[in-house]
């Protein structure tokens, strides 16, 4: 039998009876060190001040707050480590369906009712595992999947219980590491023994990426055939179409998905996005209607909703709506520059569509005002916004160059070059779209070159300058920010250690690390970063 | 005037918060019965009476999802090593010292595709009714042949009525036990694995005497 007298256990229930007896019942198995907690809230903020062993959770937890959403706050905020063991206790037998369709799933769960010797068993299994795949979680801790990968293969090759699991571990990290060919092997193999659903999404993953959109929307439609529960399916089914084009087929497709799990508030957003993009103002409103409901008491939530939501009452009309949605988004949240530089671009807007001049005009300057001081970003909708705006209160030049900052910003994304080209229609100035758009990308490939001619001569200064100020310009921009990433570590390696610079090019590949770590560029420049550090006795981790 | 207009009661979500509340306390009240420490026989015998009003009231669950369609497995992979010792566990509680629990499982794959959940259902229904009819010892195995899981539940009692054998179809609606082996049928064959299903095989062993439950599943 295992020892579990060293766990230290967090029982989260809103039933205190449930909880005393879960607690007699852990004590049995000479777990000693127990708390426990009647809401989801208190439990997190538990956690958040000490670390545990064991959390056992109950799937309803009252007051439309679930187990489900506590364990993706969890995991999603890094509260809780691969070693802890996450057990979900339930009454319904539906939960079954929550968990097999779910990203992220607890390490295991009971149905309710179960006997202590079940629970005792089930989390020996849980360590088990845990212990088993302990390797693999601290070669990723360290950022090293390529090991991981050959831990997965000697452990594979012992042919154990953890087989499936293993291989399922394997395919996400090939994948991660754009080894696509090999993942889709891999997922053949156990799709041909049963095809279960997470083997038919990774297989589509991986022909996707191969770029074969027809092969992989065949396989997710086929997944979805077979399981309609399997959420992840629609929400990759929907990137195909609408990387194709079909952006109408996309929206049926998360909307279909959100009637099965209206819950899920990020796809919500998605709906209503895509929805506004495909002009259908009355799904849109209804999508970030439910977000800004529902999302009220939600660890999730974000002023983006509100302005989304304003934002399709004022193309209704709406300018009343519009600005107490507006009111009320500055009321649900801290005040930070970005809430108020985004509000106010949202009023500037909504007053000039009342013919509100003066005001317009004020919130505008409000907006750029901070943006001059502060210097933060604002999510891409906003940004769009705010050169509306600009050209809108006459502001003309400001906004030509939120614009060219725009898409240089992202040279090489259709779909906000094309939100960019609508707006400037909309606002007259259709004859600028050459100018403004198609200027900017040649810019960016012209300035990026240039910066990098200048290194190659040997100015290396020169070089530092243009493409640092480009990068910070450009935050999404990855080609700049390598550039300068490596024309900074150039330059310590040439002329000596430059803290500054070294800690800047770290700032501008750490940026880039979640995207685009696995371009054959990125890993360059990555280890040169380390060698130049170890070349001055600095650890560049 | 009623206090309750009865035309507004969604009789459904009644029933389902009613379910709710009723597991919840079937689990507050097992969680009762393990943490009394005593070998006397009406405690075991008290557990096994919750464990089958348990099995009743899944069954009527059960029963209701499939015949409204709802009922989808959940495949997943499971140790089906793991998956029996903990019915052998649970059994071992459940039995005392009256009847031995035996466990085999050397010759079981090392993982398996099934929505274990439902197995569970049927698994457990199986256990108990082997523990009412078992004199001294009932084996609890898991094995592979025909490329098919199979699990097995075997007891050394009467073993099955030749009526239930020879035609399970007609007696299978009149007993509850009937019904239980109905359900374990339905969730056998809900286990399809491309051209193959799973299937419940009933049978008696004559030397010794015993009845043999056994779920094969592909």
């Amino acid at each position: 039998m295992m020892d579990f007298s060293k766990k230290r256990v967090l029982i989260i229930d809103d039933s205190p009876a449930m909880c005393s007896s879960l607690r007699n019942t852990l004590s049995n198995f000479g777990i000693s060190r127990c708390e426990t907690s009647n809401s989801g809230n208190e439990a997190v903020f538990r956690i958040r001040q000490r670390a545990f062993d064991i959390i056992v959770c109950d799937y309803c937890l009252g007051e439309g707050s679930d187990g489900q959403q506590i364990l993706e706050q969890l995991r999603r905020g890094g509260l809780i480590a691969p070693s802890v063991a996450f057990l979900m206790v339930t009454a319904e037998r539906g939960y079954e369906k929550v968990v097999s369709c779910a990203e992220l799933a607890p390490d295991d769960y009971l149905l309710k009712p179960f006997t202590a010797e079940t629970m005792r068993l089930r989390l020996e299994r849980v360590f088990e595992k845990k212990a088993t795949f302990a390797v693999i979680y601290e070669l990723l801790d360290q950022g090293n999947a390529v090991d991981a990968i050959l831990e997965c293969d000697r452990l594979l090759a012992l042919r154990s219980k953890f087989t499936i699991d293993l291989i399922r571990m394997k395919g996400e990290l090939l994948i991660s590491l754009d080894r696509h060919e090999e993942a889709r092997v891999l997922y053949e193999q156990v799709i041909s023994a049963r095809a279960i659903p997470w083997a038919r999404i990774g297989l589509a993953k991986t022909l996707s990426m191969a770029g074969l959109g027809e092969e992989a929307i065949e396989t997710l439609e086929l997944a979805i055939e077979d399981n309609p529960q399997y959420l992840e399916a629609y929400d990759l089914l929907a990137k195909e179409h609408e990387s194709k084009g079909s952006t109408e087929l996309a929206q049926a497709v998360l909307e279909k998905a959100v009637e099965i799990s209206p819950q899920t508030l990020s796809r919500q957003t998605r709906v209503g996005e895509i929805a506004y993009r495909n002009g259908d103002l009355v799904k849109a409103k209804r999508a970030f209607g439910i977000v800004v409901d529902k999302g009220r008491y939600s660890f999730f939530r974000s002023p983006n909703d509100f302005i989304s939501l304003s934002r399709v009452h004022l193309d209704e009309g709406q300018h009343d709506k519009a600005l107490a949605v507006v009111t009320d988004a500055k009321k649900s949240f801290d005040k930070t520059p970005e809430l108020e530089m985004a509000t106010s671009v949202m009023e500037s807007l909504i007053h000039h569509g009342a013919n509100n001049e003066t005001a317009a005009k004020q919130a505008l300057q409000n907006a750029l005002d901070i943006k001059e001081k502060t210097g933060v970003l604002l999510p891409n909708s906003s940004s769009l916004d705010m050169a509306k705006s600009c050209f809108l209160n006459d502001k003309v030049e400001e906004g030509r160059t939120l614009v060219k900052d725009m898409v240089s910003n992202f040279y090489d994304d259709e779909q906000v070059q094309n939100t960019v080209r609508q707006m400037l229609e909309k606002v007259g100035r259709a004859e600028e779209v050459a100018n403004l758009v198609d200027n900017s990308v040649r810019d960016v490939v012209k300035l990026n070159n240039e910066g990098v001619m200048l290194a190659k001569k040997g100015d290396l200064a020169g070089a530092i300058e243009l493409l640092v100020s480009a990068a910070k310009r450009m935050p999404q921009n990855v080609q700049v920010a390598l550039n300068a990433a490596h024309a900074l570590i150039v330059d310590s390696d040439r002329n000596g250690w430059n803290e500054t610079n070294m800690n800047m090019a770290r700032y501008f590949l750490r940026e880039h690390a979640a995207k685009h770590g696995n371009l054959e560029k990125y890993k360059k420049i990555n280890e040169l970063m380390k060698d130049v550090g170890l070349k001055f006795g600095v650890k560049m981790a | 005037m009623s206090l309750i207009d009865t035309a507004n009661i969604d009789v459904k979500t009644i029933i389902a918060l009613n379910v709710h509340e009723v597991k919840n306390l079937m689990a507050l009240l097992m969680f009762k019965l393990d943490e009394v420490q005593s070998t006397e026989l009406a405690i075991a015998e008290s557990r096994l009476l919750c464990h089958r009003v348990n099995d009743c009231m899944e069954r009527m669950l059960l029963l209701f999802n499939l015949e409204s369609e709802r009922l989808r497995p959940n495949i997943a992979d499971y140790s089906p090593a793991d998956f029996v010792d903990e019915f052998v566990r649970n059994a071992q509680v459940l039995a005392g010292s009256r009847i031995k629990i035996v466990k085999a499982v050397e010759l079981a794959p090392s993982y398996w595709f099934f929505d274990r959940d439902l197995v569970e259902m049927a698994m457990m229904n199986a256990i108990h009714n082997a523990l009412r009819f078992a004199r001294h010892e009932i084996k609890i195995s898991a094995y592979e042949a025909n490329q098919m899981l199979v699990l097995e539940v075997t007891d050394d009692g009467a073993g099955y009525a030749e009526d239930l054998l020879a035609d399970p179809a007609t007696a299978i609606m009149q007993t509850s036990q009937g019904l239980g082996l109905y359900l374990a049928n339905a969730i056998a064959q809900l286990h399809v694995n491309k051209d193959r299903q799973g299937q419940l095989l009933l049978h008696n062993n004559e030397h010794p005497r015993g009845a043999v439950f056994s779920l094969q599943l592909p």
